[in-house]
């Protein structure tokens, strides 16, 4: 008996279960995929491994929280298409209990399916999963488990939170259900707030203009990133605000215009409305608007990071290792390093050996430099200088230079053609390469490199070593060494090492895994929006079907319908994304000046990047819009209630 | 002057399935400019069916309709509509308000279709407000009114583009008898106006108020009452007699 009214109830509302439960399937399958990678043993033990396992850890948390979100959101617009099929058997005579166990039986089977469903789906893609995750990580060879038992269990231990969590919340509501539920749904919505809410509406567009003024000003120092995450906080805040809010308040202006209301069928309709389900649906709008943002932010950092990580390469290590000594170390680093590789049998060589300035940290103000302390916050920049005769031994050319002339090679801001260093200034000709304008603290500043005819007496000098050895040996090899370089060197003040393969290998498990996790919290966040998406249509579709029933009735014709419909879906669905594309376009110039952390200085191709990820957004979004669309044209237009128990 | 023509009109559900309803059989009688014709029969008549005609939301299945000598039969989905905005008002008996809309848009609305000024629509509603009793209302929205309240909003609805003619089905099914009444006053006092009105109802204290009743059964107009001078009372005995002996299933006589 239960197991046929639970099939009735599918039955009835197969539109909210299908869709329901396929994107369960894929939250599932992503759940396990991660759980099952981050506990692999064969993960665990390569170069930075720690370093992909937070990374995958930080994944598992975004996807859990996904998963439960979603979760929640797909029971509660069920237990509202459910509520009158309920308020039917409580009528029949049905008990309380009866209904709970009727309702969680229904949302056991569900998750259960799904799960198991899920986790088969998981465990077809966990292997190639981790192919990729291992070429974009450039690790060792891997072999993964073909199942993973810990994986399981974590998935199933989260399925089993969401479900108690469920039947808690709906054995709540049954409390709620009454028979009356029957007569009660259907009714006419809730006439819209007669009261503009001028206070939240105009707190909303604070909170975004403050957010978007601080993404647009952040400076690339050290605080950049705390502002980035106080900006994303202020933009969350205010996109609520102003899609609950906000919207309402500018479409209470637009009624107040004849033009675009009393005299035009199509705005009166979609005003009205929107208007009448702003309230409740500003926040789902919001949601979808924040979720769309999000994946394309973080689609774009790592991708980014990960297209610009060679360029970083190139820029921090020109050679194998550098070593960075004050002049009376010099002797000592390279017998260290020369005995060092004669033990492992490394054939190492110094391919370059000459002298810099002290970097100072300053920052350019008209044309001067003026020279701060490391942790100033106006700092942007690093200082160095070289003598002419050291850059002409390090690139074979000569050049003349004038002794108030100067090269500049900076390949991360613009610098002014006279520039002011101490007390000399400089008339400057640029330099577009320079392979050794190395950054040798890795600082956040970037580098300006100065050659100049005469060091000034008064700045201190470091002595750069650059070594080369056989690309050849074996990345395990490579970093064996560099590690026994690294422990052996006298690392005093004024001391900076850098290694190739210790940084790339670094370097590629951050993009890399940054670019996986990120691949797939976006995947699920699709998958989210999507159905966030569907939900919406169907129900809108419910609810505007009379009225344009009764509009048809006095005189509206079926081409002003299907455009009504098509400027009313349009509005509703091109808020949200245009929203999206505002908070992409605010948080690229912040985002630009992160990446300036990981010398990224190339803001043409994170441009390129960006437009890229907001143009296959739109795609996929469009598609999404274009199939919901089409459920909601004929929602409206069919005439017998399918679901007509999707109330709202 | 004749305002509506019915001619051997029939319309038949499902005429290629197993088994087609013949909601009309042959139906045909004229309306004139400046009546009220009530419409009488028991459910399932095929009362609504004939509105649904003449509110060119259906087409017949064969005879002839003309409306102002439009034939109804050759407009299309698109011209039908345009028509129904320019020719005829609607008041149901759900009344058909859209919760959306305060009662002023509502009443706005067709007119918003038809692209009026504001100006224009504003002039229209000012005395129609007034003999309707609804200045207070108007910036309501319709969930916030009462039942009776709302069907007034809804004529104001349907007379506001000054239609050649009023189609109300049940107008006054949801109410209760008082308000019922101030509904019925209402059509009596716009029509002693000139508008022309058709209102199908099964309620014969409803059908009193009109100047003519006419009885469908099965498809079919069965008879044809003419109030005349009589009192509302004896129209009403008239009206109950002559459903009597329809739903008994015997012919009634005129005399
Ligand atoms: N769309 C349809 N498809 C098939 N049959 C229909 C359709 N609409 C009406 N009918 C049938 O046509 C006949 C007349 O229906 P109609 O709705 O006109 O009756 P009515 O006189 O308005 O009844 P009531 O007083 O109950 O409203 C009924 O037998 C009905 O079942
Ligand atoms: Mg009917």
């Amino acid at each position: 008996m239960m197991i046929k009214l639970l099939a009735s109830l599918w039955q009835a509302h197969r539109r909210i279960y299908w869709p329901a439960w396929l994107a369960t399937v894929v939250l599932v399958a992503l759940n396990y995929l991660l759980f099952a990678l981050a506990s692999d043993p064969s993960l665990r033990h390569f170069g930075f491994s720690s370093l992909t396992n937070a990374l995958l850890q930080i994944g598992i948390v975004f996807i859990v929280a996904i998963t439960l979100g979603f979760l929640g959101y797909a029971d509660n617009f069920l237990a509202k298409a459910q509520s009158r099929a309920f308020g039917l058997y409580r009528m029949l005579g049905m008990t309380h209990w009866q209904l709970g166990g009727l309702m969680s039986l229904d949302r056991f089977s569900f998750l259960a399916t799904a799960g198991l469903v899920g986790v088969c789906t998981g465990t077809i893609f966990t292997r190639l999963a981790g192919q990729v995750l291992l070429r974009l990580i450039d690790g060792t060879a891997i072999h993964l488990a073909f199942w993973s038992a810990r994986g399981t269990a974590a998935t199933a231990v989260v399925l089993a939170l969401g479900l108690v969590g469920l039947i808690v919340v709906n054995l709540w509501r049954l409390q709620q259900v009454s028979p009356q539920a029957l007569f009660t749904t259907g009714q006419l919505e809730k006439a819209p707030a007669a009261k503009t809410p001028w206070l939240s509406g105009s707190l909303g567009l604070l909170c975004l203009g403050l957010a978007y003024w601080q993404a647009i000003s952040v400076k690339p120092s050290m605080a950049a990133l705390v502002q980035f995450m106080g900006a994303t906080l202020l933009v969350v805040i205010g996109t609520y605000l102003v899609f609950m809010a906000g919207s309402i308040l500018i479409l209470r202006q637009l009624q107040k215009w004849p033009r675009c209301y009393y005299e035009s069928p199509r705005g009166m309709i979609a005003i009205s409305g929107l208007l009448t389900r702003m309230r409740a649906n500003g926040a789902g709008l919001a949601t979808i608007c924040l979720l769309c943002s999000a994946v394309m932010v973080l689609l774009f950092g790592s991708l980014s990071l990960y297209v610009g990580r060679s360029r970083i390469q190139r820029l921090w290590n020109p050679a194998a290792i550098q070593v960075v000594t004050p002049l009376k170390q010099r002797a000592q680093v390279h017998q260290t390093v020369v005995q060092l590789a004669d033990q492992q049998g490394v054939a190492v060589r110094r391919v370059a050996d000459y002298s810099i300035t002290v970097p100072q940290y300053g920052k350019i103000t008209g044309a001067k430099f003026s020279t701060q302390l490391g942790g100033a916050a106006s700092n942007t920049a690093t200082l160095i200088l070289i003598s002419r005769q050291t850059y002409q031994r390090l690139t074979h050319h000569p050049v003349p230079l004038a002794a108030n002339q100067a090269l500049v090679y900076s390949p991360g801001q613009a610098v002014p053609s006279r520039l002011k260093v101490g007390e000399a200034t400089y008339h400057l000709h640029r330099l577009a390469h320079f392979k050794w304008g190395i950054d040798p603290t890795h600082s956040i500043f970037p580098p300006i490199y100065l050659v100049v005819n005469q060091l000034p007496v008064q700045l201190p000098q470091l002595r750069v070593q650059a070594f080369d050895y056989q690309r050849t040996l074996p990345t395990t090899k490579k970093l064996a060494f560099e590690q026994s370089v690294m422990a052996a060197l006298p690392m005093a003040d004024n001391s900076y090492l850098s290694m190739r393969q210790t940084i790339k290998t670094f370097l590629n498990g951050l993009t890399g895994g940054t670019i996986f996790v990120g691949f797939l919290i976006s995947l699920a966040m699709l998958v989210t929006t999507a159905i966030v998406i569907y939900f919406k249509q169907l129900t809108e579709g419910m609810a505007d079907r009379h009225r344009f029933v009764t509009m048809q009735a006095v005189g509206l014709t079926p081409l002003e319908t299907a455009a009504a419909i098509r400027t009313q879906v349009l509005a509703v669905f091109l808020l949200p994304v245009g929203g999206a594309l505002l908070n992409l376009a605010v948080a690229f110039p912040g985002i630009h000046k992160i990446l300036k952390l990981f010398s990224m200085y190339d803001g043409w191709l994170e441009l390129k990047i960006a437009v890229g990820v907001a143009v296959l957004l739109l795609v996929i979004y469009l598609s999404v819009y274009a199939f919901t669309t089409r459920l909601y044209q004929r929602v409206v237009a069919s005439g017998q209630p399918t679901d007509g128990d999707v109330v709202r | 002057m004749t305002l509506l023509t019915l001619e051997h009109v029939a319309r038949t559900f499902g005429a290629n399935t197993a088994h087609p309803v013949h909601a009309l059989r042959d139906v045909s009688f004229t309306v004139d400019a400046g009546e009220f014709v009530a419409i009488m029969g028991e459910s399932g008549a095929g009362k609504s069916t004939l509105l649904n005609l003449l509110a060119t939301l259906d087409q017949a299945t064969a005879g002839q309709l003309r409306l102002q000598n439009q034939d109804l039969a050759q407009l299309s989905a698109e011209q039908a509509a345009k028509f129904r905005r320019d020719h005829l008002g609607f008041v149901f008996q759900s009344f058909n308000l859209l919760d959306s809309l305060t009662n002023r848009d509502n009443i706005f609305l067709p007119l918003v279709l038809k692209r009026t000024p504001l100006a224009t629509m504003q002039a229209r509603l000012a005395p129609l407000a007034e003999q309707l009793g609804l200045q207070e209302l108007l910036d309501r929205y319709p969930q916030e009114i009462s039942g009776g309240q709302k069907q007034r909003v809804a004529i104001a609805r349907a007379l506001i583009t000054q239609p050649a003619l009023l189609l109300a089905d049940e107008p006054t099914g949801a109410l209760d008898s008082n308000t019922s009444q101030q509904i019925l006053a209402i059509f009596n006092q716009v029509n002693a106006q000139g508008q022309t009105i058709l209102m199908v109802t099964h309620s014969a204290v409803a059908a009193s108020y009109a100047q003519r009743v006419l009885f469908v059964k099965d498809g079919r107009i069965y008879h044809e009452l003419f109030r005349k001078e009589q009192s509302s009372a004896a129209m009403q005995s008239q009206i109950n007699n002559a459903m009597l002996t329809l739903s008994k299933g015997g012919v009634a006589n005129d005399d």
